[in-house]
């Protein structure tokens, strides 16, 4: 059969059929846009929180040794570390210009020599000892709010506010933790607190709960690289702030060869994670249950509009076209007006994404993207997602008038005219 | 041209048995115009569709074209409908979204074949001129009289060039005067191309037209006085 003709039927019988085909193609409109809509608040819930976190603690990929749930920042780690970062991952970050950062981290718990007791339940914390001063130029949303960073202070300290705030800390106090020794003994060791430190923007969760979603303390690497008699430079975590996809798989690949510990920067809190992690699987949800209702809707539209033509495909298979034939003229119908409408509602999404480059406040609800603007989200894969599932569902909507095409007889349907 | 043997066929309307056709022999020869006529409900229109491969006997042979067509597919049978037989309907059965050329184009893209565009344009005009709807060649179904509805059906049925042309009742919706000149056009085509034309009526009149007839009741043929 040629194309022309299949062309030519099909479109004519869209403008034949306004109505049934002005309902799919708002079907195919509304299923598209919720699509987009849906990947962007998934993607923005993610990447929102993953900048958040990569300019206020983690960097936006961190690799460390410690394996299972050690990556999360809420529940540190209490044991010497038994190994450090191996030399191939530092050579590849050295050797790629990649900005990154040598960290020792170590969990703590909060003590009380003058009660000679562990302040408080929620007492555990992370300790990172780094080179402070060269991370803040890529801790893009962290701020000492109080004191400074001392660099010729040896036990010198920078405080997480919420940590100063909970145990009634001043700067000039000394604070003290405990950790298990590589012999599972405890052993205690205190810092002098020299400055205090919060995030410049976004929102971590910590005013609306009593838990510190950043429970850090920044002190020197070489303190904690003689408390754990780290030599040569060797660190226990890498916090790399470059971006690019190539980068990630390469690190990650290093990571899985030496069975460390990669993450990305919103995977350091198990809330954080969890929020992300529902939003995503609601998002899932969400798009099923379009698809669902598009299906079913589309397939009973589909089979409306075939029985409003029972009589002239009966005519097209009685002079010889074969049902094949048919059903490749429903099929590009589909295909015309889905096209069209996918076209639209994609080209409004990228309109609203170009009107609004700055994002829209989602005000209190804001919190699910740590209370930074909702952006949409214009990447092609965020496309090809929702015009693969409506040419999909399209192609299921037409299971069934397919098969009454191929069952059909055409007498049954001349009869039924002549009644 | 078309041998039928004992040809039975019963429907079933709800939980009763109608014996459409009830064991008929019939032979059409190559270049016949027949005329069966009958009452409603005689079995003229399941005869017809048995003939054109769109329904099958429940018992009985037919040959088309010195082939029998009881055993074959629904593809197999597209295939014969397509490139041996036309169709023309009581009630035209054009396609609405088609002009009349258009119309009268489908069965070729039907057929299939490699037909060029100047060979289609040739005979598509020629049929437009002999059934004379010159003017009207880019008018829908929806902008034409009944009569020239029915002149296109007839056109299309035509433009493949069919062994069999197999018109059901032709005339039921038109005018008498235009029923007239519906059956002479056919008779003219029957004549020029030498095409076996077999037509179903209720009006006597139109016979006159015919080389032979025949009559059907509750689904055997009646004896008939001879050929018009």
């Amino acid at each position: 059969m040629s194309g022309k003709i299949t062309f030519v039927i099909a479109q004519r019988n869209i403008r034949k059929h306004p109505g049934k085909n002005f309902l799919v193609g708002i079907m195919v409109f509304l299923s598209t846009m919720i699509f987009l809509f849906t990947a962007s608040v998934v993607h923005n819930s993610r990447v929102c929180w993953r900048d958040f976190f990569s300019g206020t603690t983690t960097g936006y990929l961190n690799v460390g040794v410690v394996g299972g749930n050690g990556k999360d920042m809420t529940s540190p780690e209490f044991r010497f570390p038994e190994r450090v970062i191996p030399d191939e991952l530092t050579g590849y970050l050295d050797k790629n210009n990649i900005a990154y950062s040598k960290r020792i981290r170590l969990g703590g718990i909060k003590y009380n020599f003058e009660a000679q007791k562990f302040d408080g339940d929620d007492n555990t914390f992370d300790i990172i000892g780094c080179d402070f001063e060269k991370e803040a130029a890529n801790l893009t949303n962290l701020r000492i709010t109080a004191g400074e960073y001392d660099p010729d202070s040896y036990q010198g300290a920078v405080v997480w506010k919420k940590i100063m705030k909970r145990y009634n800390l001043r700067i000039g106090d000394e604070i003290s933790f405990f950790i298990n020794d590589s012999e599972g003994s405890p052993m205690p060791y205190s810092f002098l607190i020299t400055g205090v430190c919060e995030n410049i923007s976004g929102n971590n969760l910590e005013v609306e709960s009593d838990s510190i979603s950043n429970p850090v303390i920044f002190v020197k690497y070489s303190f904690l690289a003689d408390k754990l008699g780290l030599e040569n430079g060797s660190y226990t975590e890498a916090a790399i702030w470059d971006r690019s996809e190539k980068v990630t798989a390469d690190v990650r690949s290093i990571a899985k060869k030496h069975s460390l510990e990669f993450f990305f920067a919103d995977e350091a809190y198990v809330l954080i994670t969890s929020i992300t992690g529902f939003i995503g699987f609601l998002g899932g949800f969400v798009a099923l249950m379009i698809m669902l209702i598009f299906v079913v809707t589309t397939t009973n539209l589909n089979t409306m509009g075939f029985i409003d033509r029972q009589k002239e495909i009966a005519t097209m298979l009685a002079i010889g076209s074969r049902p094949s034939w048919i059903i490749s003229i429903l099929m590009c119908e589909m295909i015309l007006f889905c096209v069209t409408a996918l076209i639209l509602s994609a080209g409004l999404y990228s309109a609203f994404a170009l009107l609004a480059p700055q994002g829209i406040s989602f005000g209190e609800l804001g919190i699910i993207f740590s209370d930074r603007n909702f952006r949409f989200t214009t990447k092609p894969a965020d496309y090809i997602m929702p015009a693969a599932s409506v040419i999909g569902a399209m192609t299921i909507s037409l299971l069934y008038p397919s098969l009454l095409t191929c069952k059909m007889n055409p007498v049954e349907i001349f009869k039924e005219g002549n009644l | 041209m078309i041998r039928i043997k004992n040809v039975t066929k019963k429907y079933y309307l709800g939980k009763s048995e109608i014996h459409a056709l009830r064991g008929i022999d019939i032979e059409i020869n190559e270049g016949e115009m027949l005329c069966i006529m009958g009452p409603s409900g005689s079995g003229k229109s399941t005869l017809l569709n048995i003939i054109g491969c769109l329904d099958k006997p429940d018992s009985g042979e037919v040959m088309i074209a010195n082939r029998s067509i009881c055993g074959l597919g629904r593809n197999e049978l597209a295939k014969i409908r397509a490139n041996m037989i036309g169709f023309i309907f009581q009630s035209f059965n054009l396609v609405p979204v088609l002009n009349v050329y258009e119309n009268i184009e489908l069965p070729l893209y039907c057929m299939g074949g490699s037909c060029s565009r100047k060979e289609k344009d040739l005979k598509i005009s020629k049929l437009i001129e002999e059934v004379g709807l010159k003017e009207y060649l880019r008018h829908r179904p929806d902008e034409l009289s009944g009569g020239q509805r029915q002149r296109v059906a007839i056109a299309r049925a035509l433009v493949t060039s069919p062994k069999i042309v197999l018109a059901d009742e032709p005339t039921a919706n038109l005018d008498s005067v235009t029923a007239d000149s519906i059956v002479s056009l056919m008779k003219t085509l029957n004549t020029e191309e030498k095409v076996t034309f077999v037509f179903s009526t209720h009006d006597p009149s139109l016979s006159k037209h015919t080389t032979s007839l025949c009559r059907l009741r509750d689904g055997v043929f009646e004896p008939v006085g001879g050929a018009a």
